[in-house]
C-alpha cells in the first residue's frame, strides 16, 4: 500500500477539494491505517490552529504615514510625466502664439454653436464634484471623530462623569426632563449609582454594566427621525455640540447638496443623514429637543429588551471558561503527540468560542449604554410655502454663466491642441500611410 | 469589481489619494498581515506593507479591471516581502566563520532561547510560537501556506497570486505544511507552557 500517495489526498480532503470517489477511498483507506488516520488528524488539527490565529490590527499611525508618502509619490508622479510634456510643448515662443492663436479661432466657432450645451455639462460637472468632496467630507470626519471620542482624554471624561451624575441626581429628586419608560428605571437606578462612585473613564461605564450582573433589564433603544431644517449647516453644528455636551459622538454623516446653484450660494439646499451615539439616560431628552430645529415630518422609535439573552450568552461564557480549564490540566497530562493535537484542537475551539460570546456581549453592552439615533435632515427654503420673489440678478447670473463656459472651452480646446501635438509624432506618419493607401485604392477603382 | 471600486480607480487614475486610501481601506490589515507572517515582526511588516502599497498606487495604470483587485494586490506584496527577504539574506552571516575584528577574531553564537524562562513568558500566545514555526519555513512554501490556511484563499487565488501552476500550489501546500507539522511537534513543551 502507497500511503504517500494517500498524504497528498489527505491535504486536499482538509481542503475541500477531493471529489467523492477519491474522498471514499482515502476514507476506507484511513478506516485500516493508523498511520494516514494519524497523519489526517495532525494536518486538519495544524489547519484549524493556523486558520484559528488572530488577525493583528494595523499598527498606531499606520494610515497617517502611508498618507504622507502616497503624497511624496503622488508628486513624484505628476513631476515625471505631466512636467516634461508641458515643458517640451510650451519651450518655444512660437508655438505658444501658433497654439493659442488657433485656440481662440476654434473657441469662436464653437461657443456660437454648442453654448447651451456645454453649460448643461459643466453645470452638472460641479454638481457632482461637490457631492463627491461632501461624501469625502464626511469620511474624513467619522474617521477623526469617532477614535477621539472613545478615547476621550481622562481629564475631560471625568469632568464629564461629574456633570452626568449630578444632573441625574437632580433628575431623580424633582420631576424628570429624562421622561424614561418604567422599565429603563431599573438599570438607571443602579447605575447612577455607580457613575456617582467610579468617576472613573468611559470604559469604567461598560465595566459597571458587567459588574452589576444584570439585576436590571438592558434595552437597546434605538430613533429614527427625519426632519425639514431652514438651515442646514447651523443646525447640524447645533446637534453635534448637544450631541457631546451629552458624552455622546458621531458615528456616521454624510451630506451633499441636492440643489447646487453654481452661481448664488444662498440657493443652495443640502440634505443628509446622521447617526449618533447617545448615552442612554439622555435619549428621550436628545429626541424630545430636536423638534426645536425644525419639522419632523417622521419619527419611529425601537426599544429592544435583551436581558433574558445576554444572561443566557453570559453563563454560556462561563460554562466555557470551565472547560477551557479542564482541557488545560488534561493537555499537562498528555503524553502522546495525537493526544496533544487532539487536546489543543479542542481547546483552542473553546477559545474561539468564548472569544465570540464575549465580544457579542461587550457590542450589546455598548448598543445599551450608547443609544442610537439616526437623523435624516433636508433643507427647505422655508418651512411656510409662500410665493417665491423674481430674482433680480437674472442678467449678471447670464453673464456670469457665458464667461464661465468661455472658460471652460478654453481650457478644453488647450488641452485638446496639447494632445494634438503630442501624439503628432503617430498621426503623421499614419495619416501619411493612410493618405498613400486611399489613393493607391482610389487609382485601382478608378 | 463593484462599480464603487471602478469609480474610485477611475479616479485613483486622475491622481486622487484621497480614493486610493478608501479602495485599500479594506484591504491594508490583510496586506499586514500578510506581511507580518511572512517577515516575523511588526515594524518590518508596517514599512513592506507600506512600500507595497506605496507601488500599489504608482503601478494603478496597469491593473486591468477585469482581474481581481486583492489578488493583485496580494501579488505585490508578496513580491515585495521576497526582495526583502532576499535583502536579508544577503547580509546573513555565516555561524561557522570566524568574523575579524580589532580585537582579534570572534565567533558567532546562537543563544538557547527556548530553555530560557523569560523568553517563554514573552510568548504567551499561541499566535507567537506559530509564528516561530512559520518564519522557518522555506520562503515559497511559507507564501502558499499563509495565503491558504491563514488567509483563506483559494488554490486558484494562490495560483494567480504566485504566478504558477496549481500543481506547483498544491505541492507546495503538501511540502509546507509538513514541514511545519513537524516545527511544531518539536516544540510541544513551547506550546504546553503558554497560557491561551
Amino acid at each position: 500500500m502507497n500511503c504517500d500517495r494517500y498524504e497528498d489526498l489527505i491535504h486536499l480532503y482538509v481542503d475541500h477539494r477531493l471529489d467523492k470517489k477519491e474522498t471514499g477511498n482515502l476514507l476506507s483507506h484511513m478506516e485500516t491505517c493508523d498511520h494516514c488516520r494519524q497523519t489526517y488528524e495532525e494536518i486538519s488539527a495544524l489547519k484549524d490552529l493556523l486558520g484559528g490565529i488572530q488577525m493583528k490590527a494595523l499598527p498606531e499611525g499606520f494610515e497617517e504615514e502611508l498618507h504622507v508618502r502616497l503624497l511624496e509619490a503622488s508628486e513624484e508622479k505628476t513631476n515625471t510625466w505631466v512636467e516634461r510634456i508641458k515643458e517640451r510643448l510650451w519651450s518655444g515662443p512660437k508655438m505658444k502664439m501658433a497654439v493659442s492663436f488657433s485656440g481662440v479661432a476654434l473657441a469662436a466657432v464653437l461657443v456660437i454653436g454648442n453654448t447651451g450645451l456645454l453649460s448643461d455639462i459643466s453645470q452638472k460637472t460641479v454638481m457632482e464634484e461637490a457631492s463627491y468632496d461632501m461624501a469625502y467630507e464626511s469620511v474624513e470626519e467619522t474617521a477623526a471623530e469617532a477614535p477621539m471620542a472613545l478615547m476621550a482624554e481622562p481629564e475631560m471624561a471625568k469632568m464629564d462623569m461629574a456633570v452626568r451624575s449630578g444632573e441625574v441626581a437632580v433628575t431623580f429628586d424633582g420631576a424628570s426632563n429624562v421622561p424614561s419608560e418604567d422599565v429603563s428605571n431599573y438599570a438607571v437606578t443602579s447605575q447612577v449609582e455607580a457613575f456617582g462612585a467610579s468617576g472613573g473613564t468611559q470604559k469604567k461605564e461598560t465595566k459597571v454594566v458587567k459588574e452589576n450582573d444584570f439585576t436590571g433589564r438592558l434595552i437597546i433603544k434605538t430613533a429614527n427621525l427625519s426632519m425639514n431644517v431652514e438651515n442646514y449647516d447651523s443646525n447640524n453644528a447645533e446637534i453635534y455640540r448637544m450631541v457631546e455636551e451629552m458624552g455622546g459622538y458621531i458615528s456616521d454623516t454624510s451630506s451633499y447638496y441636492y440643489i447646487f446653484d453654481q452661481y448664488d450660494d444662498r440657493n443652495n439646499k443640502k440634505t443628509g443623514y446622521m447617526t449618533l451615539r447617545i448615552p442612554y439616560l439622555y435619549f428621550d431628552q436628545f429626541v424630545g429637543q430636536l423638534e426645536a430645529y425644525g419639522d419632523i415630518t417622521n419619527h419611529s422609535s425601537n426599544a429592544n429588551d435583551i436581558t433574558k439573552q445576554y444572561r443566557d450568552t453570559s453563563a454560556e461564557v462561563k460554562n466555557l471558561e470551565v472547560r477551557e480549564a479542564k482541557l488545560r490540566e488534561i493537555m499537562g497530562r498528555a503524553e502522546e503527540i495525537k493526544d496533544v493535537i487532539e487536546v489543543e484542537r479542542e481547546l483552542s475551539r473553546v477559545r474561539s468560542e468564548i472569544n465570540r460570546h464575549q465580544s457579542i456581549l461587550t457590542d450589546w453592552e455598548d448598543l445599551v449604554s450608547l443609544s442610537t439615533v439616526t437623523i435624516n435632515m433636508t433643507e427647505v427654503e422655508d418651512l411656510k410655502v409662500n410665493v417665491k420673489p423674481v430674482d433680480k440678478d437674472v442678467w449678471t447670473k447670464a453673464r456670469e454663466g457665458f464667461i464661465y463656459t468661455v472658460n471652460r472651452l478654453v481650457d478644453a480646446l488647450e488641452g485638446f491642441v496639447i494632445w494634438l501635438v503630442a501624439m503628432s509624432p503617430i498621426i503623421l506618419p499614419v495619416g501619411v500611410v493612410a493618405i498613400v493607401v486611399l489613393r493607391k485604392l482610389y487609382m485601382r477603382w478608378k | 469589481m463593484s462599480d464603487n471600486e471602478a469609480l474610485l480607480l477611475k479616479k485613483i487614475k486622475e491622481g486622487d489619494i484621497r480614493s486610493f486610501e478608501l479602495l485599500i481601506s479594506e484591504y491594508q490589515v490583510y496586506a499586514y498581515n500578510v506581511a507580518y507572517r511572512m517577515l516575523g515582526n511588526e515594524e518590518d511588516a508596517k514599512d513592506i506593507t507600506q512600500e507595497a502599497l506605496i507601488k500599489v498606487y504608482k503601478s494603478i495604470h496597469k491593473f486591468k479591471e477585469t482581474s481581481n483587485f486583492s489578488t493583485w494586490l496580494y501579488r505585490i506584496v508578496m513580491n515585495t516581502c521576497k526582495d526583502e527577504l532576499k535583502k536579508r539574506k544577503e547580509v546573513t552571516l555565516s555561524l561557522d566563520k570566524e568574523i575579524e575584528t580589532d580585537d582579534g577574531t570572534v565567533s558567532l553564537e546562537i543563544g538557547d532561547e527556548r530553555l530560557n524562562p523569560s523568553v517563554v513568558v514573552e510568548r504567551n500566545e499561541v499566535g507567537h510560537v506559530v509564528q516561530e514555526a512559520i518564519s522557518a519555513l522555506p520562503d515559497a512554501n511559507r507564501i502558499v501556506i499563509v495565503l491558504r490556511d491563514i488567509q483563506g484563499l483559494s488554490y486558484e487565488e494562490i495560483s494567480q497570486v504566485i504566478k504558477e501552476p496549481i500543481g506547483t500550489v498544491k505541492s507546495r501546500i503538501n511540502r509546507g505544511r509538513g514541514q511545519l507539522k513537524k516545527i511544531l511537534m518539536d516544540q510541544k513543551h513551547l506550546i504546553l507552557s503558554e497560557q491561551y
